[in-house]
C-alpha cells in the first residue's frame, strides 16, 4: 500500500488539473512519481519537462535510455520504476539475460559493447559516486558530449525519481515486488 | 578543471540566451551544473525550475532546505555544491558547528526537532536508499504532506545535481576541496 495516494482528480485545484491533464497524456491514470509531485505543481511541471527533454526529444538511443533507467532503478531498488520500465525494455528487444542480470546487479553478458560501457559508467557513478577519467573518455569517444550530457542527466533524473518513489514507498501498480 | 568548458556567451543560440537569462534571474548567474546543462537548453530550463521551486518553497523554510542540501552534498562528496551551499546554510541559520560536523562526516548535534527530521530523512534516503516508516511519520508530523514532498524532492534533486557535477568533475570555484 502506498504511503500517499495520488489526489483524486476531482479534488485537484485548477492549476493542478491543468498540469495533471498535460502530463497524463495517454496514460490511463497519473501515478508513480507524478502522483506525489503533483502536490507541488511547479515540481510536477519541471520533472515532466525533464522527462520529455530526455525521453521524448533526446538524441539518446531508446535502448540505452531504458538500460540506464533499469540500472538506476535496480541501484535504488525502486519497485515502481522497475515495474514500469522492464516491459518497455523487453519491448525494445532486451534479452532475458539482459533483464535478469541487471536485476541481479550483474553486468549483462549479452550487452553490446556500447551498452556494456553505459552499464559500467552508471554502476561506477552510483556505487562509487565518481566517474573515472577512463570511463568518461570512453563515453565521450563513443557518444560525443551532447549525448553524454543526456546519458548522465538520465542517470541523475531517475536517481531523483527513485528517491521520491522510495521516500513515499510507492508500490508497483499491480502490487508486485520485482526486488525481494 | 571541469571536464567541460563553459560556452562562450557570444556563441549562444537564441534559445540558450533565453534560458540563460531565466537562470541568471533566479540565481544571479549561470554557474556550476547549469554551465554544462545549458548545452541542452530544455534540460537547463527544467532543472533550474525544479531547483528554484524547492529553494523558494513555502512549505520548507530556507534553513531546512539548505540543511537537506548540504547533507546530500556530503553523502555524494560534491565539492562544487558544498562550496556554494555551506555558506548559504549558515546564512539561513544552520549553526556553523552543524555545518562543520556534516562536512567532517560526524553526526551533528542538532538542537531543533525540525532539523533532526530533515537530517534523518536525507541521511536515511542516501545511505539506506529507503525511508523507514518511523522517519516518514516524523516528517509528516513536522512538515505535513506538502512539506514532506518538498523535502524528499530536495534530497532527490541534489542527488541528481551531485551525480551530474561528479560526472563532469566540476570543481569548487576556488579550486579547493572542502570535502575530504
Amino acid at each position: 500500500m502506498a504511503r500517499l495516494d495520488p489526489l483524486p482528480v476531482e479534488q485537484l485545484s485548477p492549476q493542478q488539473k491543468l498540469i495533471h491533464d498535460k502530463i497524463k497524456g495517454n496514460r490511463p491514470k497519473l501515478g508513480g512519481p507524478f502522483g506525489v509531485l503533483l502536490r507541488n505543481p511547479a515540481l510536477a511541471t519541471a520533472a515532466s519537462g525533464l522527462v520529455d527533454a530526455l525521453r521524448g526529444e533526446g538524441k539518446l538511443d531508446k535502448r540505452i535510455y531504458e538500460l540506464i533507467v533499469l540500472t538506476v532503478a535496480r541501484h535504488w531498488s525502486a519497485q515502481y520504476a522497475w515495474a514500469v520500465h522492464e516491459p518497455i525494455a523487453r519491448g525494445l528487444g532486451f534479452s532475458e539475460e539482459m533483464v535478469e542480470a541487471i536485476k541481479a546487479r550483474r553486468r549483462p553478458a549479452s550487452a553490446k559493447p556500447e551498452e556494456a560501457l553505459v552499464y559500467d559508467a552508471v554502476t561506477e557513478l552510483l556505487a562509487g559516486k565518481v566517474l573515472s577519467t577512463a570511463i568518461y573518455d570512453r563515453l565521450i569517444k563513443q557518444f560525443g558530449l551532447d549525448v553524454t550530457i543526456e546519458l548522465i542527466s538520465t542517470a541523475g533524473l531517475y536517481s531523483m525519481i527513485s528517491t521520491i518513489l522510495n521516500g513515499f514507498d510507492v508500490p508497483a501498480a499491480n502490487g508486485e515486488k520485482p526486488f525481494a | 578543471m571541469s571536464r567541460v568548458p563553459p560556452l562562450d556567451p557570444a556563441t549562444l543560440t537564441a534559445e540558450q540566451q533565453r534560458v540563460a537569462a531565466a537562470i541568471s534571474g533566479a540565481r544571479k548567474n549561470v554557474r556550476g551544473p547549469f554551465t554544462i546543462w545549458l548545452r541542452n537548453p530544455a534540460l537547463a530550463e527544467h532543472a533550474n525550475a525544479f531547483g528554484v521551486a524547492l529553494r523558494d518553497s513555502s512549505k520548507l523554510d530556507r534553513r531546512l532546505f539548505e540543511l537537506a542540501v548540504i547533507t546530500v552534498c556530503r553523502a555524494w562528496s560534491v565539492q562544487y555544491a558544498w562550496s556554494s551551499h555551506a555558506p548559504a546554510a549558515e546564512a539561513a541559520g544552520v549553526s556553523p558547528d552543524v555545518v562543520a560536523a556534516i562536512r567532517d562526516n560526524r553526526k551533528p548535534e542538532l538542537k531543533r526537532d525540525d532539523e533532526r527530521v530533515v537530517y534523518d530523512v536525507a541521511t536515511e534516503l542516501m545511505q539506506t536508499k529507503e525511508l523507514s516508516q518511523a522517519t516518514y511519520d516524523r516528517a509528516i508530523a513536522q512538515f505535513g504532506i506538502e512539506g514532506t514532498v518538498d523535502l524528499v524532492s530536495t534530497v532527490g534533486y541534489y542527488a541528481m545535481v551531485g551525480i551530474f557535477l561528479k560526472s563532469f568533475d566540476v570543481p569548487a570555484p576556488a579550486g579547493d576541496r572542502p570535502l575530504k
